[in-house]
């Protein structure tokens, strides 16, 4: 064996300075006494079958040998432009390694990765479990990256580019390395001051203050040209536009303060400002940072509901199976999913039968059987069979793709609040241009040799950083929680609707009720109709109604067809069949004589049959009702249904103030009576046929599944089979707006207080740059408390 | 006081610098927590990381009180030599930095002395892991500092020519400061954020700043040598 590299650490050996280190009988070479002492106490710690581990894979966990050819596919141009970056010579990719049991492991991945030839750099995370690598072109492959971690017995799947997938991503990183620059800069600056400062009061030989102040000079020049440009570009962008942003007195104050520095250390002058800059540029990165991941939060969410989706398929073809990436998925394919894949596409099921868990879209735990003919949704994991499905559509358009995308647009729903923030900073700032222009023109008339330091600090200190950051801070953070809790704001207005309401109406069916009726019984009223008659006649009515009470009357096979079939919203169906016009819907719809509840059919204003619909309700639609009255919600059961259906509902769920028999329009009249009133009135409705009532409403929330999603317009979508999630929606709305007000007070109080006492000359710079920091970061990281609000 | 900051400043540089370069010997340890790599998640990892390297940082320091009462009493002894150790404090400062720049191995003759009394202390390490709580993570990082290390060693050394013991606590203490941003970065398995600092351009510019701080050290004994040099 060769003696070249160490045991421990994999770092060259210095064969003259060669240690050694007793492993499982084995005397084996290292570098130094530190990894002789390390790999000692991993031995002695029991531990040793770390070295065993991330030298041979436990045998059974590896695949099969015959499987390598599988990841050549990986090596086609298609599938590497498809999850690896780069430019021509050079290609980067992150790979989830799944069967990563302890941190041994990324240490074995990573060696290993190092020893394949044209790999350049691989980089594992323990905690997520993602490997970024980076390969030369034209010596290895994604393919050959991807089957030696597969010899090492974990399971490799590349993932699609994160920079193209999300660009925030970027961002973040990059903020974070200015962040590190930053507070490094910090670090070095403040000891340098802390010795000038002591160098004032103790003496200090002018050399080394000079000393001092030049590396001082030296640390922090990266800092305003490295960390602190995005403020340089943004308050320029600003200028341009003419619309002067928070982020011009802070480059004002960054800029003056540098480039007053670099004077004063030229000069000798008496005092230096590096620490104050340092500082400032630091705080105001850490804030924007915190403020930047409570955006970027909620995106991680829909990012992990995207990586759910398999990076291959089988495509079945005749006799043909071939394996293609899933991005090449098309209309019309049929592919083949075996048990403990995730479906690929939303479509139908064609051959096979199979239960699916669609946990992921649904919050339903209980796996759901599916037989040909049945719908599949994307990213549901197929538990049972191998079956073949026909894709209908893919990608963006899936159901999952809806819910990634409109937790996209939650996040940039911008509330009318805070467009009105960020109108008010921006005439705050031209405030404090004015009040520092003013306050340095006084101060360099009765002491112009202050008048720098006390502009400085009076940019410094009022700097709307806190002002701008508290309205946004708080509805980012807001979304991001709904969203957790499965409720997707598209309309960020509706949250300050949901604060501050009084009143709550849901719609029955579908909403209270789990949606999914059945016929309790059927009474038969003209006797020369027989059950089974009526029943063919009613299903055949309802195949053109949406309406979740149709699904209690579908029949698999029925062999009566109605034709010329119309919807009277809210009423009932009507068809023809056998050339005879037929009725199905409420008693006065169809003409009964009497009314007695259920669901009347009939022909020529005479009632045939009577069917007694009923529905379950949702688990627990009691207990949120409950919850809005403690909260001080007055909830209403608004409904087209029989006031005998909506009773009996009513008691069930203690709710006093229901309407039975209402049409669309009755029930947008009831809403506008509410509102005129002075109420804002929130509806709660299944968001299809609904929709009118919905949007007549102050903020509407839909329960909405499935295709159903993309079709919904309501302000917050309840993606889920649970109700609770509008009382906590209102919980946290008021956290929200509570949070806002705090926010608001503070910021307006610390600017209030501050300016008159910086513009006075009582606050040194660097004491503005604390005070403007802490008052930025206490907003941030009050708006950040709204990620744990609603947590029962 | 004031001849302190230099000092402190290579340390905290040295730190910084060296640490990112010592991940490599280092990754053996994240293994000694007892972390579930399927439940871990970076949230639950921070204390852990951070009152690890706590104890690593306070370990540093009382090693840095220890050599520089041991300099201190040298210094005390014979007051002539105070001028000599400040040079010699300039010029392992030096070392240091191109240590640290170059990646020599330079000042590793001092490691293997540390080898032996790692010996006595192991036991005590091995007690420790796996790491299942924060007092365990304590007690293994105050352990941790003990081990021989090259740099740390290098930079013991010049806490030793503070002689003064809270001279010598300070660099030290500022040296362990200087390690953090690596060490809790790798142990929250997020190396890769630190890896700017492993950057040739990056260790370079750093470590020819310690040299700086190494030439200052040296100058200012000098300019005070000199006639009038306070007025320089």
């Amino acid at each position: 064996m060769s003696h070249s590299a160490c045991f421990h650490c994999a770092l060259p050996v210095d064969p003259r300075d060669t240690y050694f280190v007793d492993i499982d009988g084995q005397q084996q070479p290292v570098c130094c006494p530190g990894c002789k002492a390390v790999a000692e106490l991993i031995r002695d710690t029991g531990m040793s079958n770390y070295y065993a581990l991330r030298e041979t894979p436990e045998p059974g966990v590896g695949r099969p040998a015959d499987d390598a050819a599988e990841w050549q596919i990986y090596d086609s141009a298609d599938m590497t432009a498809a999850f690896a970056e780069g430019d021509d010579a050079t290609a980067e990719a992150t790979i989830y390694v799944g069967g990563m049991y302890c941190a041994a492991c990324s240490w074995l991945i990573e060696t290993s990765m190092a020893r394949v030839a044209g790999v350049e750099s691989a980089d594992i995370n323990p905690v997520t479990h993602r490997l970024r690598v980076r390969w030369r072109r034209d010596e290895v492959g994604l393919g050959g990256v991807l089957a030696t971690l597969a010899n090492l017995g974990y399971d490799p799947q590349p993932l699609a580019p994160e920079s193209a997938a999300r660009p925030e991503l970027l961002e973040q990183r990059a903020a974070l390395k200015r962040l590190l620059v930053a507070s490094l800069g910090m670090m070095q600056v403040m000891m340098f001051a802390i010795g000038l400062y002591a160098g004032d009061f103790q003496g200090m030989e002018p050399s080394m203050q000079r000393f001092l102040r030049w590396v001082s000079f030296a640390v922090t020049t990266p800092v305003v040209f490295y960390s602190a440009r995005p403020f340089f570009t943004s308050a320029w962008r600003g200028l341009l536009a003419r619309s002067p942003g928070m982020d011009l007195p802070v480059s004002i104050a960054v800029g003056s303060a540098y480039a007053g520095s670099i004077y004063a250390t030229l000069t000798n002058a008496t005092a230096v400002w590096y620490d104050s800059v340092v500082m400032f540029v630091f705080f105001l990165t850490l804030g924007r940072f915190l403020e930047m991941r409570a955006r970027h939060r909620s995106i991680d969410r829909s990012v992990a509901l995207s990586n759910v989706l398999p990076n291959t398929v089988t495509l079945v073809d005749g006799d043909d199976r071939r394996t293609i990436p899933s991005n090449q998925l098309v209309a019309g394919n049929v592919v083949l999913v075996r048990p403990g894949e995730s479906i690929p596409a939303d479509g139908v099921l064609v051959d096979g039968n199979t239960s699916v868990d669609e946990a992921l879209l649904t919050g339903e735990a209980t796996p759901k059987a599916k037989a040909p003919g049945d719908e599949l949704v994307a990213g549901s994991i197929n538990l049972d069979g191998v079956i073949r499905m026909q894709v209908e559509t893919t990608g963006a358009d899936t159901t999952l793709g809806t819910i990634s995308r409109l937790s996209e647009r939650a996040r940039y729903a911008r509330p009318a609040y805070v467009q009105l923030a960020d109108r008010v900073a921006s005439y705050i700032v031209i405030a404090i241009l004015v009040v520092a222009a003013v306050v340095g023109t006084y101060w360099a008339i009765a002491a112009p040799d202050r008048a720098f330091v006390i502009t400085l600090s009076v940019l410094v200190v009022t700097c709307p950083c806190a002002l701008a950051l508290a309205t946004p801070a708080a509805f980012a953070a807001a979304g991001t929680r709904l969203a957790q809790l499965r409720l997707l704001v598209t309309n960020g207005n509706a949250i300050e609707v949901l604060a501050r309401t009084r009143r709550i109406l849901f719609d029955k069916t579908g909403t209270v009720t789990q949606g999914s009726p059945a016929i309790d019984s059927i009474e038969i009223l003209d006797e020369g109709y027989a059950e089974q008659e009526v029943r063919q006649v009613a299903a055949a009515l309802e195949t053109v109604s949406t309406h979740p009470i149709a699904r209690a009357f579908a029949l698999p096979q029925n062999d009566r067809v109605a034709t010329d079939q119309q919807v009277a919203v809210g009423r009932g169906v009507a068809g023809t069949i056998a050339g005879q016009e037929w009725r199905l819907g409420r008693a006065d719809y169809v003409g009964a004589d009497t009314d007695e509840g259920g669901i009347y059919l009939g022909f020529d204003g005479q009632a045939v049959a009577r069917f007694q619909v009923s529905d379950q309700l949702r688990e627990d639609s009691a207990k949120t009702i409950e919850r809005l009255g403690e909260l001080g919600l007055a909830s209403g059961l608004i409904s087209g249904d029989s006031v005998a259906a909506v009773e009996q509902t009513a008691v069930r769920l203690g709710i006093a103030d229901y309407h039975a028999d209402c049409s669309p329009e009755q029930k947008l009249d009831l809403i506008r009576s509410l509102q005129d009133s002075g109420e804002a009135v929130v509806m709660v409705g299944d968001g299809i046929n609904d929709a009118p009532v919905l949007a007549g409403a102050d903020a509407s929330i839909a329960l909405a599944h499935g295709a159903e999603l993309a079709q919904t317009s309501a302000d917050i979508l309840l993606v889920g089979n649970t109700l609770m999630p509008v009382a906590t929606a209102v919980d946290i709305a008021r956290g929200t707006l509570r949070v806002v007000r705090q926010n608001l007070a503070w910021a307006i109080g610390y600017n209030s207080l501050a300016l008159p006492l910086a513009a006075l000359g009582y606050v040194p710079p660097w004491a503005a740059a604390i005070g403007m920091s802490a008052s930025s970061l206490i907003v941030v990281l009050n708006a950040l408390r709204i990620n744990r609000f609603g947590a029962s | 006081m004031t001849e302190l900051w230099p000092l402190l400043s290579a340390a905290l540089l040295a730190g910084l610098v060296g640490s990112a370069h010592c991940l490599g010997m280092c990754a053996g340890i994240s293994g000694l927590f007892a972390v579930n790599a399927e439940a871990a998640s970076m949230r639950a990892s921070v204390p852990t990381a951070v009152v690890y390297n706590a104890g690593r940082v306070i370990t540093y320091a009382v090693l840095g009180i220890i050599v520089a009462a041991f300099g201190s009493v040298i210094v005390k002894a014979s007051p002539d030599l105070a001028v000599g150790i400040r040079m010699l404090s300039g010029i392992i400062i030096i070392l240091v930095g191109l240590k640290v720049a170059f990646d020599l191995r330079i000042l590793n003759v001092i490691e293997r002395m540390g080898g032996t009394l790692w010996a006595r202390i192991a036991p005590v390490a091995t007690r420790l892991v796996p790491v299942t709580s924060l007092p365990k993570a304590l007690g293994l990082g105050l352990v941790w500092g003990w081990l021989p290390c090259g740099l740390v060693y290098s930079v013991l050394m010049i806490a030793a020519t503070s002689a003064s013991p809270i001279g010598g606590a300070a660099t030290m203490f500022a040296f362990g400061i200087g390690t953090m941003p690596a060490m809790v970065l790798s142990g929250l398995g997020a190396a890769r954020l630190s890896s700017f600092m492993q950057r040739r351009g990056t260790r370079i510019g750093l470590g020819l700043l310690v040299v700086a701080m190494g030439l200052a050290t040296i100058a200012m004994p000098l300019g005070k040598l000199l006639p009038g040099g306070h007025h320089m």
